[in-house]
């Protein structure tokens, strides 16, 4: 079940795909370079709606490619034709910058549609993210379906763990109906044994009618989230 | 063995290498040109002649040397500069110079990011102290005494390193006239007297407690004196040979942590650019360690980037009196020697041309000083080191962009900057023109020093760093 969600959720949520290039050392190792790459994947990767291509993935891909390198791009064209050619929405591409016995980092951001650039130093790398995405991932292969998919699905496991608690409480309905409840006859031990089960039902019929309202309240709210992510 | 489109030969015009000395020259340079103003642009030191044996001043002529910043100013190798710049002459025959301070200014303003201590010994004209306000503050004469003093404090602060387990890199840079002694000996011009070639070896070389010593020297011979002793002589060919002539008279190889760089320039005119108010080997120099030379992107300028580099920006000045030319040679115990190292601690900020980016630029201050010039190919991004908290403008023939430095470490991207068309008037003769027309215009990268190294035999730089394309 649990599966089955989670492939409904990765197949159904169109979230951007971003394609991080391994980024040029100047003035510095190739080591530093891969590690300043590392922390910006990580920031990437904290950012709602991004999807980052495996470094393994992009590698694979960029093979076809002299040296394992995207030509610079002048024209947006060029950067499309780039895209496609990796299968992605967006490119992040940097040079690690190691002069003055520090670390700096010029990142560039390229979607079809426009170009953000910035740079910063190894201690401001999440910042950096934050100001490439300054103008959101409008690159989306479609509208974002996740949180609708995610609210449907916690409805739905809501109302069937309702289900089965409401099913359990019926079950000792019938139980305590029939008679057969199987407590010790006689005296003080038989009324709390029966008054022990009415509780235990009772209690399970409360927590089936709240996991139905939480369940229904969830459906609204994926209903309401499906609609307001509508092209 | 850079893994990058070396093959491609290019014809280069690269400095002669030495030749055998075959006629007698008088130094260094060359000429033929008119006397007229010529001795208002040289610099250098003469020599007199003799091939043989004694010539020539340090010989070289108009060399600059500059390396600054050099191999390596970190903590471990802190590095020292001793920067010697002197418009006068002492032979009333040699005109003064207009930009050998300026030279000197520029060279102070490259190193200090990046030295522990850098001394400058000039007297500073109106113009430069106008363009370099507050420098002259800081200023010595270019005195005999002042000299010994400088070295005499460098030198013990180098000792102190070594001591403590440094390896401290001193430059001495030149800048101003050179001039042949009676006894054939070269010299150059300091205040009110004459620095000989066996001074410098026994005042500065011998002494010198650097673990690497760079020399950077740019001085040419007079026009005058040349033409008066030899007629129209084959100067190039005799300058070469008397910067030959210095070196074997000498011994450098006695000396294996001791490079040099000098301009071998055969024409006086040729020397100095009013358009950049700068000698023009100088400036090429100061370009080159600034980190414009640095063709495999390891951050680092050794002698053959800086070869090539000046090769390239010579290389289509149609003009013969414009032509500079360049003899270097690295120490002989490191012959990759870096001159210049942005890697190291530096308070610099740093100007990147992202890979894609082409062409000539150049970047001035708002004062109109011309720190850097180069031309630069595609395929590899570069960065340039330049002073911290300073407004500087990038500019092409066609564009320019404003950028603030500030503060230190900075980097900046050029693609970030707002680029505006620009107009530059043109002005000067032929020679100006052919400056601004073809100083720089052969583009310089990985394809240039490629061809570069092939055809003069130079120890290539290694590979440039690839990034990691491990999983």
């Amino acid at each position: 079940m649990t599966t089955l969600l989670m492939s409904l959720l990765l197949t159904a949520s169109p979230c951007t795909r971003v394609v991080v290039t391994p980024f040029e050392p100047l003035a510095t190792s190739p080591a530093a370079a891969r590690a300043i790459e590392q922390q910006v994947r990580e920031g990437l990767a904290l950012r709602p709606g991004l999807c980052v291509e495996e470094r393994k993935v992009t590698i694979e891909k960029l093979a076809k490619f002299e040296r394992h390198r995207l030509p610079p791009c002048g024209e947006l064209a060029c950067v499309a034709a780039q895209l496609e050619a990796l299968e992605g929405d967006e490119l992040i591409s940097g040079v690690v910058v190691g002069a003055g016995a520090r670390m700096n980092v010029d990142l560039l951001r390229s979607t079809a549609a426009r170009t953000a650039r910035t740079t910063a130093s190894e201690a401001e790398l999440a910042a950096a993210v934050g100001v490439l995405y300054q103008w959101g991932s409008t690159e989306r292969a479609g509208p974002r379906r996740w949180p609708a998919l995610v609210a449907a699905s916690a409805a739905v496991a809501s109302a069937g763990a309702g289900l089965a608690l409401g099913l359990e409480s019926r079950r000792h309905e019938q139980v305590l109906s029939s008679g057969m409840t199987g407590c010790p006859a006689g005296g003080t031990r038989f009324r709390d044994c029966v008054d022990g089960q009415v509780k235990t039902g009772r209690d399970e019929a409360t927590a089936a009618n709240v996991l139905f309202g939480v369940a229904g309240a969830l459906a609204i709210g994926a209903v309401v989230l499906w609609v307001v992510e509508l092209p | 063995m850079l893994s990058v489109h070396l093959s491609q030969g290019i014809g280069l015009t690269v400095p002669e290498p030495l030749q055998e000395c075959t006629v007698e020259t008088h130094g260094r340079v060359p000429s033929v040109s008119p006397p007229s103003d010529a001795s208002a642009g040289c610099r250098g030191i003469a020599g007199e002649g003799d091939c043989g044996s004694s010539i020539a001043i340090l010989s070289l002529p108009v060399l600059p040397l500059s390396l600054i910043v050099a191999t390596s100013l970190g903590a471990s190798a802190p590095v020292y500069a001793l920067i010697v710049a002197n418009n006068s002459s002492n032979d009333p025959k040699l005109a003064k110079l207009q930009y050998a301070d300026d030279d000197g200014a520029r060279y102070f303003t490259v190193f200090k990011p990046m030295a522990a201590q850098v001394t400058l010994l000039t007297v500073l004209d109106d113009d430069t102290q106008r363009r370099f306000p507050g420098l002259a503050a800081q200023t010595r004469p270019p005195s005999r005494r002042e000299l010994n003093d400088a070295l005499e404090g460098i030198n013990a602060a180098m000792k102190a390193d070594r001591a403590a387990g440094k390896h401290p890199v001193f430059f001495f840079v030149f800048t101003g006239h050179g001039q042949r002694g009676e006894a054939g000996e070269g010299s150059i011009a300091l205040l009110g007297e004459q620095f000989t070639r066996s001074e410098l070896f026994s005042q500065v070389i011998q002494p010198i407690q650097a673990s690497t010593t760079h020399l950077i020297i740019d001085a040419c011979d007079s026009y005058f004196f040349v033409n008066q002793r030899g007629g129209s002589l084959p100067v190039a060919a005799g300058q070469a040979v008397a910067v030959a002539q210095f070196l074997e008279a000498r011994s450098l190889d006695k000396y294996p942590d001791v490079g040099v760089v000098l301009s071998t320039s055969s024409q006086q005119e040729s020397h100095e650019w009013a358009a950049i108010n700068a000698g023009v080997f100088s400036h090429e120099i100061i370009s080159a360690l600034l980190g414009a030379a640095d063709v495999n992107s390891d951050g680092k300028v050794e002698y053959s980037e800086l070869r090539a580099f000046v090769a390239a920006a010579n290389q289509q000045v149609d003009d013969p009196r414009g032509r500079v030319n360049m003899f270097a040679r690295p120490p002989a115990r490191d012959r990759s020697a870096a001159l210049a190292d942005l890697t190291a601690p530096s308070s610099s900020a740093y100007l990147l041309l992202p890979a894609g980016l082409q062409g000539r630029h150049w970047v001035e201050d708002s004062r109109g000083v011309r720190l850097a010039d180069f031309n630069k190919e595609a395929d590899r991004p570069l960065v340039l080191a330049l002073p911290p908290g300073q407004t500087f403008f990038v500019r092409t023939p066609a564009r320019e962009a404003r950028l603030e430095t500030g503060t230190e470490g900075k980097l900046i991207d050029v693609n970030q900057l707002a680029w505006s068309p620009t107009g530059i008037a043109s002005r000067g003769g032929s020679l100006d023109e052919s400056f601004r027309e073809h100083l720089f215009e052969r583009p310089y990268g990985a394809r240039f020093y490629g061809g570069f190294v092939s055809s003069s035999g130079e120890l290539p730089v290694g590979p440039a760093p690839e990034p990691d394309l491990a999983p």
